[in-house]
């Protein structure tokens, strides 16, 4: 049974959540869609905190330095692991090699990474659809992975953040 | 009443995170308190240059592992500390409790919690 480990984020406590991996074909194109119709559907921390103003579906959106690198966006993040990327990082990781990496993470190649999280499969899958239909051929999919979220909250916890989040799939 | 959440090895999942300043509203006894900044760009804590645009962002790491819970069991089997006192099968459990940060919840539908940390 394989299992994803996911670190700090915001808490988006729903049971079902979908990782998008992406790279970006078409900058300009990319932009006008992220800024015009992405940007509008991305959940503030605010929405999350109050049960009234939760969205169905969450979405939230991550960028890696190529995808930065992608967008000409040349701003330092002041962080050199950020920079250098996972990739390179992997025997200070203690992988033993890369040789066991699943292909799409291999390299550099992953520009971004889209969140969505909800109650049910198809609630994520029908949000995914709108962001496809959306992105269009400015992006081509690197990898997909849904999880299950397996979570020990306790009473009080509910919206807490952060939190480690173990899903399995 | 806790719900007892288990990795499929057997360990409790969920009580090794820390509660964030300002947006953790109860930490539980005993929870590391931590400043916003150890994971929000540019928040109290967060002593490094960034842009202006990236406060209130985080950095996010994914990691797609697997869980080879039989095999975690035999390394523990195979390597189990030897202590005086202590069968193998605990000195198993006590590499495995040194190993996770924790004792097992559940161990071979037995809990040897209470018997192993009494006698150490």
């Amino acid at each position: 049974m394989a299992k994803l480990i996911l670190g700090f984020r915001i808490g988006m406590k729903k049971k079902k959540e979908l990782f998008w991996f992406f790279g970006i074909g078409n900058s300009t194109a990319f932009k006008s869609h992220l800024a015009n119709d992405i940007h509008p559907l991305i959940t503030t921390t605010s929405q999350l905190l109050d049960v009234d103003t939760q969205p169905v579906t969450a979405i939230n959106i991550a960028f890696s330095q190529t995808g930065l690198d992608a967008l000409n966006v040349s701003d330092s993040l002041g962080d050199d692991i950020f920079t250098d990327g996972q990739f390179s990082d992997a025997s200070a990781l203690g992988d033993p090699g890369t040789d066991n990496w699943e292909d799409a993470f291999s390299g550099t190649s992953i520009h971004g990474v889209m969140l969505l999280a909800s109650d049910t499969t198809d609630n994520v899958n029908d949000e995914l659809s709108n962001i496809k239909d959306i992105f269009g051929d400015s992006v081509e999919e690197l990898h997909s992975i849904l999880g299950e979220a397996r979570t020990g909250d306790q009473e009080g916890h509910e919206r807490e953040f952060p939190s480690f989040i173990f899903f399995e799939y | 009443m806790v719900d007892l959440f288990l990795l499929d090895f057997g360990y409790m999942d969920g009580i090794a995170q820390p509660a964030i300043k300002g947006f953790t509203s109860s930490p539980n006894p005993g929870q590391f308190v931590a400043q916003p900044g150890i994971i929000l760009l540019g928040q109290d804590g967060d002593d490094t240059d960034r842009p202006s645009w990236a406060t209130g962002g985080s950095f996010m790491v994914f990691r797609q592992l697997k869980q080879l819970v039989p095999e975690f069991n035999q390394f523990l089997t195979e390597n189990a500390l030897e202590v005086d006192g202590l069968t193998a099968e605990e000195g198993a459990e006590l590499l495995g409790a040194r190993m996770v940060g924790r004792w097992k919840s559940v161990s071979n539908g037995l809990y040897v919690l209470h018997a192993v940390s009494t006698r150490l």
